[in-house]
C-alpha cells in the first residue's frame, strides 16, 4: 500500500491522538489529502484496475468473456445502482441512445436519482443493522434506521460523518436512528468492538477475544484495547416513544393499557396501583449513553435488567488502544467512542479505505477481491491484490467518495464483461474474468416484480424517505410498503398489491441469507408464493389491476406484444427461436383454467368484477413464466 | 460433598478424572434402578452416578448402545427461556423456589413443577438433564446456541439442528418438506443452503399459505411449460447450476400441492377427543401437527412455544404457559409411544436458558444461563432418569455440567450420525457439533 503503511499511520495517529481527547467534530480530515492534489479522472483509475486484472488473467491463463451487450448493461446497472430492473421505456431509451459514451452517462444519471440512495441504503442497512428480522426486539427499530441512512446518503453525507454519527450515537433507537447500530448488537464491549471492526475495518478481531489469534497478528490485548472504547457505554431502560408511530399506535396502546387496568381492578387492585403497574409493564427500549473520561466505571455495562452483561475485568482495566496503533489517553475526559470514530474515519487509516473499496467492489462485482468482503486476514488473501491496491488508494485520496467508487468500478471492462459462460468455474469468478452473476435480494425481487407487473412506472423515483411516520409494521421490525407512487391508478394497484401481500412476500423471501451458501436456490414457500399467491395471480389476471390489457392495447400484433413482455422483464428482445415458440403458444393456447381445482376454497384470484379477457390469458401466463424465471431473478 | 475421583473411561479404558457427588450418586442410582432398564442402572452404578464425559470415540456408534434408533426429531422450543425452577427443576421450601408445591412423577422421589402433572405422569418416557449450563444470557445469542450448538460467529451461519437433520437424515426425495417449523421462525439452514431451511407454519390452526392453486391446474401446467423453455435457454448460456435451484423449488412446491401427504398439516382430520387431549391451545395444535408430520415421514419438526421470557409476573404467566405445554407435550410423548413411533423419534424440550433463582421486585425472573434443564425422550434414549443436578437454589450445576454441544453430540449419536461430521463453509472446515462436545452417555447406557 504505497505510502500508507501501518507504521506510517500509527505515527500519524500518535500525533493526532496524543494528549487530550479529540472528538468526532474534527473538520473533514479528507480535505488534508484531497486539497493537496487534483483528483485523477475516474476513468483512468478504471483503466489501471483493468490492466491489473488483465495481468492476473494472463498469469492464470484465463480468457475473459466478451463485452456485454447494451441490453445486459442497462439491466445490470439499474439493478446495481437503483436496485430494480429498468422499465421497458428505460430499456428502449438506452438501446436507442446513439451516444458512444452512453454507458458512462447512464451511471452519471442514475447517481442523481432517489432510487440510488434508496438501494444503497438497503445495502448499508444490511451491513450496519442486518436485514430486519422477525423478532419484535424493542431495542431495535430497523424501520427507523433505513429511512435515516437513505436521507444521509441522499444528502451526500461524507463517510467520516456517517461513521461518527453511528459510533457516537446516544439516545434510544426510535428517537435517534443511528443508535440502532448498537441496538442490533449485544450490548457488550466485546461484541461492539468485534462488530465495529468488521463493519468499518474489514477485520475480524473477535477471534482474539479469548486467545491470541492463531494465524493473525491480532493479540488478545489488541482486542481488549478495541473493546475498551465501548467499556464506558451506559444503558438505561427508556419508554418507547409511541407517538412516533402516529395517533393510531398511541390509541392502540392506550386501549390495551386501559383493558389491563380494568382487568387488574377486577382482580382486586386499586385503580392507582393498577395504573402504576401497567405503566411499569409498558414495553421498554434502551437509552444509550457514555460516561466521559475520568468518570468511575460502573460495575455493569448495562443497567437494563434484560441485558445483564458484565464488562470483563480485562476489558474494564484495559486502556483503549487503536488496532495495531497507539493507546488513547482519555484522562482529560471526552468520549472514547468519538475518538475511535475519528481514528477509523481518517482517510489515512489503511484498514478503512481498503475495507470500503472492497465492499463496494463486492456489491457491484458480486464478490470481493478479498472474499468475504469483511474478513481480511493472512489466510484470506486478495485474488488480485494489485487491483485492490489501486482502488484503495483512490478511495483514500477521494476522502471515501462513494459515488466515485461506483463510477470507477462500473466503468471497468471487468464490470462490463458478459456473464454468459456455460461453465462458471471458481477461478474465473474469483479473478473476475467472467461478468458478475448475482441472485436477487428479496428487495430486488419485490421491486423488480413491481416494475414488471406495472405497479411502478419509474423505478429510479422510488424512495422510502417521504412516507411520513414509520408504520406500525415497521415498528415490528420489517420494512414493507411505502413505495414511490405515481398517478392515481398506480396508487390503487399498489395498494392492492401491498395489502398483506407485501408482508407475506417478505416473510416468504427473507430467508436470512449470508450463511455462506451462495448457490442459486429457492424455498418451497417461495415457489408456492409465485405459483399460487393472490398477490401475483391477481396482478396478472384481474383486469382491474393487471397490466396485460394495457399492453394488448398499446401493441397490436402478437410479435410486438411478446417483444414488449421480454423487454419489460428481461430488458432484451426475444431470440427468433423464442419468438416463434411463444407466438405459437399465444395462437393456440386459448383461455383455460377458469375453474380452479385442487383447493376447497377455490380460486381467490378470480376477479370480483370483470372476468379475465380470453385474449389476455396467454399473455398473463407468459408474463408469469418470465417473472418466475432464473433469468429474471438474477442480475447477469 | 464433591470430590475428584478417577474412573475408567469405558470407551478408551483410560482412567479419567470425574467429579462425583454422593447425593447425586444416590439419587441417580435410585432413579435408574426404578426405571425399566436395569442394565442401565448397572452401568451407572459402575460409574458411580456421575459418568465422566467420554473422549471422542474412534467410532462413536460402536461403543455405546442405543444409537442410530432415531429417524426423526421433534424439538419443542420454549422461546424466551423457561424458568427451570418452576418447570423441570423445582426447589420446594427455598425462597428462590417460589410459592408452588412440586408434583410427584412416575419415578418415586422425582418431582416436577406444580403445573406439569400430566408430564410428571409420563416421566418414565423421558430423561431430564438438570445441569445444563451455558455462557449466553442474551436472547438472540442464546437462541442461536441452542438451535445450532454454536454461539453466533461473525463469519459463518451455522445451520439449525432441523436443517442439519434434513441434510443428514432426511430423504433426498420426499413430497413434504424435510424440516417444518411451527410458530415464529427461529431457524436458518445457514451454510447448508435454503433447501434445508424450515418450512414455516405460522399458525397450526390455519391452513398453509398459497397451498391451493389460484388458477386451474391445467393453467399451472401451461405456465410451468413456458417457464421450462426459458429455464433451458438460460441454463444453456449461464450453466445448469444457476437454474437448478429454481427448477427444484417449483418442482417441490407443485409436488406439495399435489401430494396426498399434505393432509398431515390438516388437524381437522383428527377426532375431537385427540384434539382435547393435546389441548385446544396453539401449543396443543402444534404438538398434534408435529405428531402427524412425524407419522407422515417429516424428518424434523420444531414447535416454538413463545412467552417464557417472564421478567415480570413470572408465576401467573408460567402457570398459563404450563397449562398449554403440559397436556400437549405429555400427550405427544404418550401418543408417539402408543403408535410405536417414540423409539424412532427423538423428542426434546428446552429454552435458550433458565431464569434467575432470585425473584425480582416485579415477581419476575430474569435471564440465567448458568443452570437450566433439558428434556430428552425417545429416539433410543433412556427415559425415567434425572441427569445432573443444581445446587439448593438452582443457581449452578452441582455436578455433571452439560453444555449445549454435549446435548447435540448426543442427539446426533441417537441418529447414528457422527457428531464431528465435517462440512466446509467459507472455505473453512466446520463440524456438526463443536469439537469439545461430548456425548451424554447416560442417555444411552
Amino acid at each position: 500500500m504505497s505510502g500508507l503503511t501501518l507504521a506510517g499511520f500509527a505515527a500519524l495517529a500518535a500525533v493526532a491522538f496524543s494528549g487530550a481527547a479529540r472528538g468526532g467534530d474534527d473538520p473533514d480530515p479528507a480535505r488534508v489529502l484531497r486539497d493537496g492534489a487534483e483528483m485523477r479522472d475516474a476513468n483512468d483509475v478504471s483503466k489501471e484496475i483493468d490492466a491489473a486484472l488483465a495481468a492476473a488473467w494472463k498469469t492464470e491463463g484465463l480468457v475473459p468473456t466478451p463485452r456485454c451487450g447494451d441490453d445486459d448493461y442497462v439491466r445490470r446497472v439499474y439493478l446495481d445502482l437503483v436496485g430494480t430492473i429498468p422499465s421497458a421505456a428505460q430499456v428502449e431509451a438506452f438501446l436507442d441512445d446513439p451516444r458512444p459514451d452512453k454507458r458512462e452517462l447512464l451511471v452519471t444519471a442514475l447517481l442523481k436519482t432517489p432510487g440510488y440512495s434508496r438501494h444503497f441504503a438497503d445495502l448499508w442497512s444490511e451491513v450496519l443493522v442486518g436485514a430486519g428480522g422477525t423478532e419484535k426486539d424493542k431495542d431495535f427499530a430497523p424501520g427507523i434506521f433505513r429511512p435515516w441512512i437513505e436521507k444521509e446518503l441522499a444528502a451526500r453525507r461524507p463517510y467520516p460523518q456517517l461513521i461518527a454519527s453511528i459510533l457516537t450515537a446516544d439516545g434510544n433507537p426510535y428517537s435517534n436512528p443511528p443508535v440502532n447500530f448498537f441496538g442490533r448488537r449485544a450490548f457488550t464491549a466485546t461484541d461492539l468492538a468485534g462488530g465495529v471492526s468488521k463493519a468499518f475495518l474489514g477485520v475480524q478481531i473477535q477471534c482474539a477475544q479469548c486467545h491470541d489469534h492463531p494465524y493473525e497478528d491480532i493479540r488478545q490485548k489488541d482486542f481488549q484495547g478495541m473493546a475498551a472504547f465501548f467499556a464506558r457505554m451506559t444503558l438505561r431502560p427508556a419508554d418507547i416513544p409511541y407517538d412516533l408511530f402516529g395517533d393510531r399506535a398511541v390509541k392502540r396502546l392506550e386501549e390495551r393499557e386501559e383493558k389491563m387496568v380494568q382487568d387488574a381492578i377486577k382482580n382486586g387492585m386499586t385503580e392507582a396501583e393498577a395504573r402504576a403497574d401497567v405503566r411499569r409493564k409498558r414495553p421498554k427500549t434502551v437509552e444509550v449513553g457514555e460516561l466521559k473520561g475520568g468518570a468511575r466505571l460502573p460495575k455493569r455495562l448495562v443497567e437494563n435488567e434484560k441485558r445483564l452483561e458484565k464488562i470483563p475485568a480485562e476489558v474494564a482495566s484495559s486502556s483503549p488502544k487503536f488496532l495495531h496503533s497507539v493507546v488513547y489517553d482519555d484522562a482529560a475526559g471526552g468520549s472514547r467512542r468519538a475518538a475511535l470514530a475519528s481514528w477509523i474515519a481518517n482517510p489515512a487509516n489503511p484498514y478503512t479505505a481498503r475495507a470500503l473499496a472492497n465492499r463496494y467492489w463486492g456489491w457491484l462485482m458480486g464478490r470481493g477481491i478479498v472474499n468475504p468482503v469483511d474478513d481480511f486476514s493472512s489466510v484470506n488473501i486478495a485474488s488480485v491484490p494489485a487491483a485492490l491496491e489501486i482502488l484503495t488508494k483512490d478511495t483514500a485520496e477521494s476522502g471515501f467518495d462513494f459515488d466515485r467508487l461506483v463510477r470507477v468500478i462500473t466503468q471497468t471492462k471487468a464490470y462490463q464483461l458478459s456473464s454468459a459462460s456455460a461453465k462458471r468455474d471458481a477461478r474465473a469468478r474469483d479473478f473476475f474474468s467472467v461478468g458478475p452473476l448475482k441472485q436477487f435480494s428479496p428487495q430486488q425481487t419485490f421491486d423488480s416484480m413491481q416494475v414488471a407487473l406495472g405497479i411502478v412506472d419509474d423505478p429510479t423515483l422510488m424512495t422510502d424517505v417521504d412516507g411520513g411516520a414509520p408504520s406500525a409494521i415497521e415498528m415490528e421490525g420489517g420494512r414493507y410498503g411505502q413505495m414511490g407512487m405515481g398517478d392515481e391508478e398506480t396508487k390503487d394497484r399498489t395498494k392492492l398489491m401491498m395489502t398483506g401481500a407485501a408482508r407475506s412476500f417478505f416473510q416468504t423471501f427473507d430467508d436470512d441469507e449470508g450463511g455462506g451458501s451462495t448457490a442459486f436456490e429457492g424455498t418451497v414457500p417461495q415457489g408456492l408464493f409465485l405459483m399460487n399467491s393472490q398477490a401475483v395471480n391477481g396482478m396478472l389476471t384481474n383486469p382491474a389491476i393487471s397490466v396485460i390489457p394495457e399492453i394488448l392495447k398499446a401493441h397490436d400484433t402478437d410479435r410486438a406484444r411478446i417483444r414488449h413482455l421480454f423487454v419489460r422483464t428481461l430488458a432484451r428482445t426475444p431470440t427468433e427461436k423464442e419468438m416463434s415458440r411463444f407466438s405459437q403458444f399465444v395462437k393456440t393456447a386459448g383461455p383455460t383454467g377458469a375453474a380452479p381445482t385442487g383447493g376447497k376454497k377455490g380460486a381467490r384470484a378470480a376477479p370480483r368484477g370483470r372476468p379475465e379477457d380470453a385474449q389476455a390469458s396467454p399473455y398473463a401466463d407468459l408474463l408469469w413464466a418470465l417473472v418466475s424465471s432464473s433469468e429474471f431473478g438474477t442480475n447477469h | 460433598m464433591n470430590e475428584r475421583i478417577l474412573v475408567p473411561d469405558e470407551a478408551t479404558g483410560r482412567l479419567v478424572s470425574a467429579c462425583c457427588s454422593r447425593r447425586g450418586f444416590l439419587r441417580n442410582s435410585m432413579v435408574a434402578g426404578l426405571a425399566a432398564a436395569a442394565a442401565a442402572a448397572q452401568a451407572r452404578l459402575a460409574f458411580g452416578g456421575d459418568a465422566p464425559s467420554v473422549e471422542r470415540p474412534a467410532d462413536p456408534g460402536a461403543s455405546l448402545a442405543g444409537h442410530a434408533k432415531a429417524k426423526r426429531a421433534i424439538f419443542v422450543y420454549l422461546q424466551g427461556g423457561a424458568s427451570h425452577l418452576d418447570t423441570f427443576d423445582p426447589k420446594p421450601g427455598r425462597t428462590t423456589g417460589g410459592p408452588w408445591k412440586p408434583v410427584a412423577t412416575a419415578i418415586p422421589g422425582v418431582y416436577l413443577g406444580q403445573h406439569l402433572p400430566k408430564l410428571a405422569a409420563q416421566m418414565q418416557r423421558f430423561a431430564l438433564i438438570r445441569s445444563m449450563t451455558s455462557k449466553e444470557g442474551n436472547h438472540s445469542r442464546a437462541r442461536t446456541l441452542v438451535h445450532t450448538a454454536y454461539a453466533p460467529e461473525a463469519t459463518v451461519t451455522h445451520p439449525s439442528f432441523g436443517a442439519a437433520v434434513s441434510k443428514e437424515a432426511g430423504p433426498k426425495e420426499f413430497e413434504l418438506p424435510n424440516f417444518v417449523s411451527i410458530g415464529p421462525q427461529q431457524d436458518t439452514a445457514g451454510f447448508l443452503g435454503v433447501q434445508h431451511g424450515p418450512f414455516v407454519i405460522d399458525n397450526p390452526n390455519r391452513p398453509i399459505q398459497n397451498i391451493d392453486y389460484a388458477v386451474g391446474a391445467d393453467r399451472v401446467e401451461r405456465r410451468l411449460d413456458l417457464l421450462a423453455g426459458l429455464q433451458d435457454d438460460f441454463a444453456a448460456s449461464h450453466g445448469k447450476d444457476v437454474t437448478a435451484g429454481r427448477d427444484d423449488m417449483f418442482m417441490k412446491a407443485k409436488r406439495l400441492v399435489d401430494s396426498k401427504l399434505r393432509e398431515a398439516f390438516d388437524l381437522s382430520k383428527e377426532d375431537g377427543k385427540t384434539r382435547d387431549a393435546y389441548g385446544r391451545t396453539e401449543t396443543g395444535a402444534a404438538c398434534l401437527m408435529a405428531r402427524r408430520l412425524a407419522e407422515a415421514g417429516v424428518s424434523c419438526i420444531e414447535v416454538v412455544v413463545n412467552g417464557w421470557d417472564t421478567h415480570d409476573d413470572n408465576f401467573n404467566r408460567v402457570e398459563k404457559l404450563c397449562a398449554g405445554l403440559d397436556p400437549a407435550l405429555a400427550t405427544l410423548l404418550d401418543d408417539l409411544a402408543r403408535r410405536g413411533l417414540l423409539d424412532s423419534t427423538l423428542v426434546t424440550c428446552f429454552g435458550e436458558f433458565g431464569r434467575t433463582p432470585r425473584i425480582n421486585e416485579r415477581s419476575g425472573r430474569d435471564h440465567w444461563a448458568k443452570s437450566w434443564s433439558a428434556l430428552v425422550a425417545g429416539g433410543g434414549t433412556l427415559g425415567g432418569q434425572i441427569i445432573g443436578s443444581t445446587d439448593d437454589d438452582g443457581m449452578v450445576p452441582k455436578d455433571r455440567p452439560v453444555q449445549v454441544a454435549d446435548l447435540y453430540a448426543s442427539f446426533w449419536h441417537a441418529f447414528g450420525v457422527d457428531p464431528w461430521t465435517e462440512y466446509t463453509a467459507n472455505d473453512r472446515p466446520i463440524t456438526l457439533v463443536p469439537k469439545d462436545g461430548r456425548i451424554v452417555r447416560e442417555l444411552f447406557v
